[in-house]
C-alpha cells in the first residue's frame, strides 16, 4: 500500500476534492499511521490558527526614535573615518608612487648622494639663517624680548584653549552617543 | 489624526521622520511577531524588529508602491531573522519561565493563562524544530495569510520551492507534535508506576 498520495492528501494546502477525501478517509480507516498524521497535523494546525500575534513591549516607537537618533550620530562618525581613511589612503598612493618614480630613475648610490646633498643644503641653509638672526638681534632692547615672550604666552594660551574645547565636543559627543545607546 | 499609507510613505521618501515614525507605529506588532516567531526570544525579536525598521528607512527609496509595503517590510524582516539564525545555529529557547506574551485578553483566568502559556510553549517547540526558511514560509503563511506567491516573494524562492518547503515543515511539525504528546503522554504515566525492586 502507497502512502504517498495519502501524505501528499494530509499536508496540502488547498481544500480537497470530494473524491480526494473519500479515497483519504477510506486509507485512513485501515492505515494507523496515516490516520496519527492526520489527526497531529490538525492539532497543530489548530494551534497555528489560535496563536495570537504576539505585541512588543509598549515604547517600541520610543525606542524606534532613539534607535534612529543612535544610528545617524554613528553614521556621521563612520563617515568622518571613511573620510580620514581616504585622505590617509590618498597621501600613501601619492607617497608611493613618488617614490616608485623616484627609484625607477636613479640608483641607490645616486639616492643616497642627493639625500646627504640635500641634508648638507639644508644644514648650510639653517646655520646661514642663524648667522643672520644673530646679527638683527644683537642690538635688540630688553623690551622687545619682554614683548615677545608676551606674544608667544597668548599664543600658547590661545591653542590650549582651542585644544581644551576640541576635547571636549569630541568627549561630549561620546557621551550623548552613549546615552542614545543605552 | 488618521492614519494614510500612501500619504505617510510619500512623506517619509521626502525625509519626514515623522511620516516613517507613524509606519513604525503601525507596522510595529506585525514585525515584532513575525521576528519574536522566528527567533523564538522576545530580546532578541525587539532587537531584529528595530533592526528592520532601520534598513527599511535606510532603503525606503528602493521600495516598490506597486507592491504592499507590509509584504515589503516583511521580507526584510524574514531575511534578517534567516541570517541572524544561520549565524547562530544553535538557538537556545527558554521554555521555562519565558517573558509572557502579551495577549489581547487583559484579565486571562489564571487556568485560561496557564493553558495559554502551555499552549505558546508547545508551539516555540515545534517551530525550533524547523530551520529557518522553512520556519519564515510557515510563519508567513499562517500569521500572515500569505499565499505560495507571497512567500516566494518575500523570501526570494520559486513557487514550486515554497511549496515543497511547507509541505516538509507541515510534515515535520505533525512528526515533532506525535513526539511531543508521547513525552507528555509518559510523564503523566510516570507518577502512577510503580517503583522497580
Amino acid at each position: 500500500m502507497s502512502h504517498q498520495p495519502f501524505e501528499t492528501m494530509i499536508y496540502q494546502d488547498a481544500p480537497r476534492t470530494t473524491q480526494q477525501e473519500a479515497e483519504l478517509q477510506l486509507h485512513l480507516r485501515d492505515c494507523p499511521q496515516c490516520a496519527r498524521n492526520e489527526k497531529a497535523w490538525l492539532e497543530v494546525r489548530s494551534q497555528l490558527a489560535a496563536a495570537p500575534l504576539v505585541q512588543p513591549v509598549p515604547g517600541f516607537t520610543k525606542r524606534w526614535e532613539q534607535k534612529l537618533a543612535m544610528e545617524r550620530v554613528r553614521q556621521r562618525e563612520r563617515q568622518v573615518w571613511y573620510t580620514i581613511l581616504i585622505i590617509v589612503g590618498s597621501l600613501l598612493l601619492l607617497l608611493a608612487l613618488i617614490g616608485l618614480v623616484v627609484s625607477l630613475n636613479a640608483t641607490p648610490a645616486s639616492l643616497l648622494a642627493g639625500a646627504i646633498t640635500a641634508f648638507v643644503a639644508i644644514s648650510n641653509w639653517l646655520v646661514e639663517a642663524q648667522q643672520t638672526v644673530n646679527q638683527l638681534l644683537a642690538g635688540t632692547p630688553v623690551w622687545v624680548w619682554w614683548g615677545l615672550g608676551a606674544l608667544a604666552l597668548v599664543w600658547f594660551s590661545i591653542v590650549s584653549l582651542t585644544g581644551t574645547f576640541a576635547f571636549c565636543r569630541a568627549t561630549r559627543l561620546c557621551i550623548l552617543n552613549r546615552g542614545v545607546q543605552s | 489624526m488618521t492614519y494614510n499609507e500612501s500619504d505617510c510613505l510619500q512623506q517619509a521618501l521626502q525625509g519626514s521622520d515623522e511620516a516613517f515614525t507613524a509606519l513604525v507605529e503601525r507596522y510595529q506588532t506585525p514585525v515584532y511577531n513575525l521576528c519574536y516567531r522566528m527567533l523564538g526570544s522576545p530580546q532578541e525579536a525587539e532587537d531584529a524588529a528595530q533592526e528592520t525598521f532601520w534598513r527599511a528607512y535606510q532603503h525606503l527609496r528602493r521600495y516598490d508602491p506597486n507592491r504592499s509595503f507590509a509584504t515589503w517590510l516583511l521580507s526584510i524582516a524574514a531575511h534578517y531573522c534567516i541570517d541572524q539564525q544561520r549565524r547562530s545555529r544553535a538557538v537556545l529557547i527558554p521554555l521555562d519561565g519565558m517573558v509572557e506574551e502579551i495577549m489581547a485578553d487583559p484579565a486571562p483566568l489564571p487556568e485560561r493563562s496557564a493553558a495559554r502559556s502551555q499552549e505558546a510553549s508547545a508551539l516555540r517547540q515545534l517551530l525550533n524544530n524547523l530551520n529557518a526558511q522553512d520556519r519564515a514560509a510557515i510563519v508567513l503563511r499562517y500569521w500572515y495569510d500569505f499565499s505560495e506567491e507571497e512567500i516566494a516573494s518575500a523570501l526570494a524562492l520559486t513557487v514550486s520551492a515554497v511549496k515543497s518547503r511547507l509541505h516538509r515543515a507541515r510534515q515535520a511539525l505533525g512528526q515533532r507534535w506525535q513526539a511531543l504528546e508521547a513525552q507528555n503522554a509518559a510523564q503523566e504515566r510516570r507518577p502512577d508506576e510503580s517503583p522497580a525492586f
